[in-house]
């Protein structure tokens, strides 16, 4: 039999990455295990990917984000506004501690020239095209 | 059979954490899962449905402070008015604001109009009430009305 097919293989690795989801581990510690993941939308064009992570709250300097062969990692943290304390609240729906998420990118991807913005709890994140990967036209040459 | 037990076992290890997951979930995040309509032609064939209006209520000494996460969105985009005993929060995220162009791969945000109601723990003075709008993160503060001040009964 083989071995990644197995049933318990299976059913350990949903039981490993719900307890990843779920368990409240302290900030800072695990790097997959992090409190929450931004939700994402990513477009494509000619000439670049663009990532736009939903970040609210998150202080730019707070936010990491890196690219290494070909994979882009989003991490960072919320910190929570000490003022308050925790009895004052009447309702409480807000995730603090660390975030991450990470992507794949196609080896089109050029790692050398990526640029991010923070505007409005909103995280632009380009990643330009390698030139090879652009479309080129070629022009035929020969006799008319 | 001691195979069998052990894959009995397994399964039951896993809906029992898978159990106890959704319902640490569903408690957390119900009332902040919003519906968003579409507000604009392009918004209806775009983006989520269903977004996370995540929203924290808390008490002080002058009054209630209302933090709800909405970003992406202007502070023009916002309508705020409280109704009685409760808060209303309407807003709009315009997708053709920000949609870009070319092919999405992924569309997790959601877009339109929504609109998120939360019942007020204290009378408060409506015409006092401020908002600001930073790092996608909308703060209302709604002062305490005058009725619902302790008031200091003098002895004669």
């Amino acid at each position: 039999m083989n071995y990644r097919v197995s049933p318990f293989n299976a059913l350990n690795q949903i039981k490993r990455e719900l307890n990843r989801f779920f368990d409240d581990r302290p900030p800072g510690q695990y790097t997959e295990g992090a409190n929450w993941s931004p939700q994402v939308d990513i477009s494509e064009t000619e000439q670049s990917f663009v990532v736009t992570a939903d970040m609210p709250g998150v202080k730019p300097e707070n936010m990491e984000i890196s690219l290494h062969q070909g994979v882009l990692t989003i991490r960072g943290e919320r910190n929570t506004d000490n003022e308050v304390t925790e009895s004052n609240f009447t309702r409480r729906e807000r995730i603090r501690g660390t975030f991450y998420r990470q992507f794949n990118l196609p080896e089109t991807a050029d790692e050398e020239t990526v640029s991010a913005k923070s505007n409005n709890g909103v995280l632009e994140i380009t990643i330009p095209k390698a030139q090879k990967a652009k479309p080129i036209s070629i022009t035929v040459e020969g006799e008319d | 059979m001691a195979t069998f037990d052990k894959l009995g076992e397994t399964v039951r290890e896993s809906w029992d954490t898978l159990a106890e997951g959704w319902q640490d979930l569903w408690n957390k995040a119900r009332n902040a899962i919003t519906r968003f309509t579409p507000a604009s032609e392009s918004d209806q064939t775009f983006g989520n449905r269903w977004g996370l209006l995540s929203a924290e209520l808390h008490e002080t000494r002058d009054g209630v402070t209302v933090e709800i996460e909405a970003p992406g969105l202007g502070k023009d985009d916002f309508t705020i008015f409280v109704s009685g005993q409760t808060l209303v929060v309407r807003g709009t995220r315009q997708a053709s604001s920000e949609r870009k162009e070319g092919h999405y791969h992924i569309t997790e945000r959601a877009y339109g109009r929504f609109e998120r109601t939360f019942p007020l723990p204290i009378e408060v003075d409506e015409a006092r009430t401020s908002a600001s709008y930073r790092r996608g993160v909308l703060r209302i503060e709604l002062p305490k009305s005058e009725k619902a001040q302790p008031r200091i009964v003098s002895v004669n």
